[in-house]
């Protein structure tokens, strides 16, 4: 991690309203991206990746809240700031993008307008945010600008609404950008060119990414660091190229296993994560993966490991991995 | 839960296609709908008019709906006259339940027919497809195109008044309804792709009909079998306040409320207990409907 | 809006209409069968003789069933929509003078209950679950609940006893004679339709705001930081209003036929009184005519209310 971070999470909590008592959703999260990095945050559904992105972004639907941590931007408490104040900062100087362009997307409103609407929410004025908007739609990739800005969401295909989502995001060149799984709809060429155009922004404004995705090929293109999450914690944090080659948590362990090698004759059936995810309103008790752990030792159940340095990364686990049984 | 079949001679071997369990079955049904708040309220309500209705067509009511007490007029309520009598003393009560009595014959004879008449048309228009759809397509457009109430005087006005011709007058407007929710359903299964493979594998038409349409068709046919009575006891009630529904000496609960237009503010239960009897009924088939949506659609989003 | 979907559209709209005449025929001419001309040997000693030969042309007496429905459709198209045998009175007349008080009592009913019913729906909307919304809604459904004529017939008591007021039909004040009068004789049929349609529009909007509330875009919105007023205006109401101007539309063509029990106890010459009398006198020509008129004019009203939709609705747009 190079210079200093931008955006600082310390120990996020998030607990969900349901059934008449608080479940934890996010259980102590703590992250840093510094500027012009490329972070991914994965997990499976359920592990709580996208609720950590909108406790940050204060972003959490009505049944949901912030119980504690800090996140700061650029040394700034923003968590603490008034909703007044998170309205300034949102948009601005960190944005979202999300997974369903067509829903993300006001149906009833041009596509053009809806990008000068988050300008003059800032400040840019009339003429000036037009042609800011229409600049942004050509940096994303999308002919004729000018043209399609004049369209309805459902004119344009789920490439192109994605496209516009990121130039809405990224109009007011923000320091963050919080990306939730803005892929998985699309199509698998149609993702590879958001992917890259998300990484050419990245490079040339030097804006930060935070990627969000269940997919490790997605990692594997576009992350520099990972922090990969289950049951609402990190439980592995460190350099990709690190992690991939050598994880260290079993969980990782077994998400990168279950990737199915492309060459290659010889095809051992697939090792699989026994089990499911763990209700995060039941969870069992010490760590969360210990049901479904291969390495799980007599201390696995008793308490929950926190993150310790394990090799290049940061792992949560109780067992080293040179200690691991195959 | 697979099911293979013994081929016929000469059939291709029907391998093991899971059809499936059939959703609902009465007993789960019933236990949805009182699961649910809404609906055990109106289930139970609807249960004790019923209950009162069927007293009054066995002849258990405190007085007979039509005797007059000519020395009892216009008395309040009593020990003797639970709801009091009207301007001619007869026992208020008792014309409440007989009147709650002919409300319920009307209204089940009416979505009777109109759900059996539709309901068929509806699956008949959905599985046959092409010109039978086309032409049930064009006869349902025509008779949404009145608006309900028009449509029901339209068809008293050619047939003549009575409780008989109410009903079917009421049964008109539900028809086009009832084909409308029985197609849905049935076009989605013949386009589920295993169907399909049903017929590929040559099950008989018939069967993709009892065994796959049916019990989606049922669910959404028997919410609106509810809602339709609700609208059918409104309607009815409103017919017999015309004077052109459930005609005397026969009770009524419209009736009833016409009559007492002009005794209202000197003799107030003259009625308040038919109009009541009316609400309550409306509101608790409505909470039943309810109660039946969540039952059989536990997708539906409750807000 | 494309020109080919509005050719279309009216080419199903005529077809319909085609449609209704035929049944409005089968229903209320063939089904009858001689019962509609029956008081026309009796009864029409009160008819002059070319308002006599006017109704036997409309009829098309004495013809086989086809002929008489293209005699009548003739009658129709130039303007002869039969005779009352009461009055002698030419029904296109007596609708034309009871079109106004019908569309009036619509209009009024719609004014007054569009506002409120979308208030009642945005309060409900604000704290769903809460007290205020289980009020609300309460309030709805017993405001279908209750029958229009039972509340139509506590009203009218109300005013007879606390008003002296006591509704007749020969003492009807039109709007071009004096507007306060005929308002403070349509008031208050409009206020006991009003209920009945408070309770829809209220629902539509509930369920409209909530949905509109809790879509993705108006997160979008929220990550965008606009400011609140901003989302609740050119998102969430926006969207939501659809439902609810479709709804306001469907609910008047309903109205214009559907006035029937508030005209016949506010004693108000309108549409519904015509359409109940002539059921009631047996009078054929005018029952006829009177649930075609309706009849075209809810399809026309519906019409309407879809193109508007589809004006509204960008997505809509397209076919």
């Amino acid at each position: 991690m190079t210079g200093e971070a931008l955006l600082s999470v310390r120990d996020l909590q998030t607990v969900v309203r349901s059934g008449g008592s608080d479940v934890p959703v996010v259980r102590g999260v703590s992250f840093d991206v510094a500027a012009g990095e490329a972070v991914a945050l994965v997990g499976e559904s359920g592990s709580g990746k996208s609720l950590t992105a909108l406790s940050v972004m204060g972003l959490l639907p009505e049944a949901a809240r912030v119980t504690g941590g800090t996140v700061r931007l650029a040394g700034e408490d923003i968590g603490s700031l008034d909703e007044a104040g998170r309205r300034k900062v949102r948009g601005s100087r960190i944005a979202m993008i999300y997974q369903d362009p067509m829903t993300a997307l006001n149906p009833l409103m041009r596509v053009g307008a809806q990008v000068v609407e988050g300008l003059e929410a800032h400040g840019v004025r009339g003429a000036q945010a037009r042609s800011r908007a229409i600049e942004a739609l050509g940096e994303v990739g999308l002919p004729r600008p000018e043209r399609l800005a004049r369209s309805y969401p459902h004119e344009l295909s789920g490439g192109q609404r994605q496209r516009v989502m990121i130039a809405m995001a990224v109009a007011l060149r923000p320091q963050v950008l919080i990306a939730d799984e803005p892929t998985t709809a699309l199509d698998v060429t149609i993702q590879q060119q958001v992917l890259a155009l998300a990484d050419d922004l990245r490079r040339s404004t030097g804006m930060a990414l935070v990627w969000i995705t269940h997919d490790l090929g997605v990692v594997a293109r576009i992350a520099e660091r990972v922090l990969v999450m289950y049951a609402g914690r990190v439980v592995e944090s460190g350099v990709a190229r690190e992690l991939f080659r050598a994880p260290q948590h079993p969980y990782t362990a077994g998400l990168l296993g279950s990737i199915p090698p492309v060459l290659g004759s010889e095809r051992p059936p697939l090792p699989q994560i026994g089990g499911a995810p763990p209700d995060i309103g039941r969870l069992p008790s010490g760590c969360a993966f210990h049901p479904r752990c291969p390495q799980r030792v007599a201390t696995c159940p008793e308490a929950e490991p926190a993150l310790q340095r394990r090799d290049h990364d940061l792992a949560a686990c109780w067992v080293p991995r040179e200690k691991w049984v195959s | 839960m697979s099911n293979a079949e013994t081929p016929a001679p000469g059939a291709p071997f029907v391998a093991a296609v899971d059809e499936g369990a059939a959703p609902g079955g009465v007993r789960d049904t019933a236990r949805g709908v009182w699961r649910d708040r809404n609906g055990r309220l109106g289930l139970l309500v609807t249960a004790a008019l019923a209950v009162l209705a069927l007293l009054a067509v066995a002849g258990l009511t405190p007085y007979s709906p039509v005797a007059q007490h000519p020395a009892d007029q216009l008395v309040g309520p009593s020990d003797s006259y639970w709801f009091g009598t009207d301007q001619f003393g007869r026992d208020i009560a008792s014309r409440v339940f007989a009147g709650i009595a002919s409300s319920m014959r009307v209204a089940f004879v009416a979505v009777g027919i109109a759900a059996l008449i539709g309901s068929v048309a509806g699956v008949a228009a959905g599985y046959l497809g092409g010109f039978w759809d086309q032409l049930t397509g064009r006869l349902t457009d025509v008779l949404f195109a009145f608006p309900a109430t028009l449509l029901a005087l339209a068809v008293i006005a050619a047939l003549g008044r009575g409780w008989l011709n109410t009903a079917f007058a009421i049964a008109v407007v539900y028809i086009p309804i009832f084909v409308r929710v029985a197609r849905g359903p049935t076009l989605a299964v013949r386009e589920l792709e295993y169907v399909a493979a049903c017929r590929v594998l040559g099950f008989s038409g018939r069967r993709i009909l009892f065994r796959h349409v049916l019990p989606n068709v049922s669910a959404p046919i028997v919410v609106q079998v509810a809602l339709a009575l609700s609208w059918a006891i409104l309607t009815e009630a409103g017919l017999s306040f015309l004077g052109l529904g459930t005609q005397p000496p026969d009770a009524s609960l419209g009736l009833m409320v016409s009559d007492a237009r002009n005794l209202v503010s000197t003799a107030w239960w003259t009625m308040a207990f038919p109009a009541t009897a009316i609400v309550v009924l409306v509101i608790a088939l409505n909470l039943l409907g309810d109660g039946l949506r969540s039952a059989l659609d536990p997708k539906e989003d409750r807000r | 809006m494309t020109w080919r979907y509005l050719g279309a559209r009216l080419v199903g709209t005529v077809g319909t209409l085609v449609g209704v005449t035929v049944l409005v025929f089968v229903v209320l001419r063939a089904l009858p069968g001689d019962a509609v001309t029956a008081k026309l040997g009796t009864e029409s000693g009160v008819l002059t003789a070319e308002q006599l030969a006017a109704l036997e042309r409309y009829y098309g007496i004495d013809q086989p069933m086809w002929q008489q429905f293209t005699s009548w459709l003739g009658s129709l198209l130039t303007g002869n929509l039969g005779v009352s045998v009461d009055s002698g009175a030419s029904v296109g007349g007596l609708i034309w003078s009871a079109l106004p008080v019908t569309v009036e009592l619509a209009v009024l009913s719609i004014l007054v209950s569009t506002p409120v019913g979308i208030a009642l729906g945005m309060l409900a909307a604000s704290r769903p679950g809460r007290a205020r919304d289980v009020g609300v809604q309460s309030f709805g459904l017993f405001g279908l609940a209750v029958p229009e004529f039972v509340i139509a017939s506590v009203v009218v008591a109300a005013l007879a006893s606390a008003f002296s007021y006591f509704p007749d039909p020969g003492s009807f004040v039109p709007v071009t004679e004096s507007v306060v009068g005929n308002l403070s004789q349509m008031l208050y049929p409009a206020l006991v339709l009003s209920v009945g349609l408070v309770a829809t529009i209220m629902r539509t909007t509930r369920s409209a705001y909530l949905e509109a509330q809790s879509t993705d875009f108006v997160r979008t919105a929220r990550g965008k930081g606009l400011a609140p007023r901003r989302i609740r205006l050119r998102h969430v109401l926006h969207n939501a209003s659809i439902p609810i101007v479709t709804i306001v539309g469907i609910q008047f063509g309903y109205l214009l036929g559907g006035t029937v029990i508030v005209e016949q106890i506010f004693a108000l010459p309108g549409l519904g009184r015509l359409l109940l009398t002539g059921i009631l006198r047996q009078d054929y020509a005018v029952v006829q005519s009177t649930v075609l008129f309706v009849a075209v004019a809810f399809v026309l009203v519906n019409l309407l209310v879809d193109l508007t939709y589809r004006a509204l609705d960008p997505r809509a747009r397209l076919r």
